[in-house]
């Protein structure tokens, strides 16, 4: 699980970085499983994903 | 004061034994005592406890009365008619009061119960009777003194008695006559020496049956007061059931028999107590011996309750304690909570105040940030029909090759996971 940011406009900042980064269609299937994994994990309002994703 | 005379001494003896013999005549009662006779006279005294007349009784006379053979003997008891008389004397003689007998006989038994009788008025008016009964006398005495004949069926019949009650104490025998005029100062004696030895604790007074006049001695005024005064108990056994003598009356109890007076002074029946003594010491040791197993059982489980109660009382505190330690954790959790909730809520308050309208704005922007993040989650391609290929490490396969490596891989879809093995790749 990716540390937690330090501040509302840090996380905010880094949400918009991974929705950019997953919009790209440049992502392969392991970035974007971790993706979807990091955002949630600190997020107070993203809904978790019901499937862990995460590297072993 | 001129006194009347001189008279001449002769004349005079004569007025005097003139005027003696005008004196009424009467019968007196009394022992005989002093007897003597002369060839024309008898001479005796007769005597009771208070005093003695000096009585003289002409031969003659004597033998007219026809007196059975040797019943004028010293000891006796006569009643004696006559008067008073003064012999003034003559050239071999000197002159001397006498009581004149012309009648003597033998003391009938009335005479004898009359004086009785008389005696005993005066003895219970002093209140003598009640002296000895007000003694305590002892259930067991270890030591009886006993005043009788030393031979005699009244020993012997005491002894026996005694001997049936079981008893195992000790006699101190007094002997003394029990039937002549020396017999009452020998029996009054023989009393006060055994009262004087400090273990006699009862004193029996017995002799067999007789008549009145056999039984006299026991009625002397002298012997019944020094009785009434003993601080020792007496028990009297004079005669037969029907003779009833003085010390009867003043003695702690008077009996029948010596074998009653035995009775009398041991009451406690010796063989009985021994017998009762022996039946209750063996109910008394059979009880003891029944006892101490009777009640080991319920010892026992007495000698149990102590240490089940601590144990219940271990398990009851044991529970307390941790009923206390759990309710003082809920306490300190619950007020730490209510704290921690208040914190929050002014913390919140705080946070909002500080952040304002700018707040509602962020929370708006991090929203719509996570629904653009949720349209990629894959999940959602999943369920749109896709697979996901992972190793058995849960790393997901993304080339052919790696497939062929891992040759067995799981495809995992929208409603569930399957097991897959890699057979040649195309």
């Amino acid at each position: 699980v990716t540390e937690k940011p330090d501040s509302y406009e840090v996380a905010v900042e880094r949400l918009e970085q991974i929705i950019d980064r997953l919009d790209s269609g440049q992502a392969g299937l392991r970035e974007t499983l971790d993706l979807c994994s990091e955002g949630p994990s600190w997020s107070p309002t993203a809904p978790p994903s019901s499937t862990r994703w995460a590297r072993a | 004061v001129e006194l009347p005379g001189p008279f001449p001494v002769g004349r005079y003896a004569k007025t005097l034994r003139d005027e003696l013999r005008k004196r009424a005549r009467v019968q007196l009662i009394g022992e005989v005592t002093g007897l003597r006779h002369t060839p024309k006279q008898s001479y005796f005294e007769l005597r009771d406890s208070e005093g003695a007349v000096p009585c003289t009784i002409w031969a003659n006379e004597l033998a007219q009365l026809k007196l059975p053979d040797d019943a004028l003997c010293d000891g006796a008891e006569f009643v004696a008619g006559g008067g008073p008389d003064y012999f003034i004397g003559s050239q071999a003689s000197s002159p001397g009061f006498s009581f004149r007998v012309t009648q003597l006989r033998l003391a009938g038994e009335g005479d004898l119960l009359a004086r009785l009788a008389a005696l005993r008025k005066q003895l219970q008016a002093e209140g003598l009777f009640e002296l000895q009964r007000q003694l305590a006398r002892p259930l067991l005495p270890r030591t009886i003194g006993v005043v009788t004949a030393e031979t005699g069926a009244a020993r012997r019949d005491l002894l026996a008695g005694l001997e049936r009650r079981g008893w195992r104490g000790t006699v101190v025998w007094a002997f003394a006559p029990v039937q002549d005029r020396h017999a009452a100062p020998a029996i009054a004696a023989a009393i006060q020496a055994l009262a004087a030895q400090p273990q006699v604790e009862a004193i029996v007074v017995t002799r067999g049956g007789g008549s009145l006049a056999d039984l006299w001695a026991f009625c002397d005024e002298t012997l019944c007061r020094t009785v009434a005064m003993l601080r020792v108990p007496v028990i009297s056994a004079v005669g037969h059931e029907r003779d009833s003598t003085l010390i009867d009356d003043v003695a702690a109890i008077a009996c029948s028999t010596p074998t009653h007076a035995a009775e009398a002074t041991v009451p406690l029946d010796c063989v009985a107590a021994r017998g009762a003594l022996g039946r209750d010491s063996a109910s008394l040791r059979r009880a003891a011996e029944a006892a101490v197993p009777a009640r080991t059982p319920h010892l026992v489980s007495l000698a149990r309750g102590p240490g089940r109660a601590l144990r219940r009382e271990r398990l009851a505190l044991n529970q307390k304690t941790r009923e206390i330690r759990a309710a003082s954790e809920r306490g300190i959790a619950e007020r730490f909570g209510f704290q921690r909730r208040l914190a929050t809520v002014v913390l919140e308050r705080a946070r909002r105040r500080a952040a304002g309208p700018d707040m509602e704005r962020r929370r708006e922007a991090l929203h719509r940030a996570a629904v653009a993040l949720r349209a990629h989650q894959p999940e959602r391609t999943l369920e749109r029909g896709y697979a996901l290929v992972e190793a058995n490490d849960g790393e997901p396969v993304t080339t052919a090759d790696a497939a062929v490596a891992a040759e067995r891989v799981r495809l995992r879809f929208a409603d569930g996971s399957v097991g897959a093995r890699i057979e040649e790749r195309e």
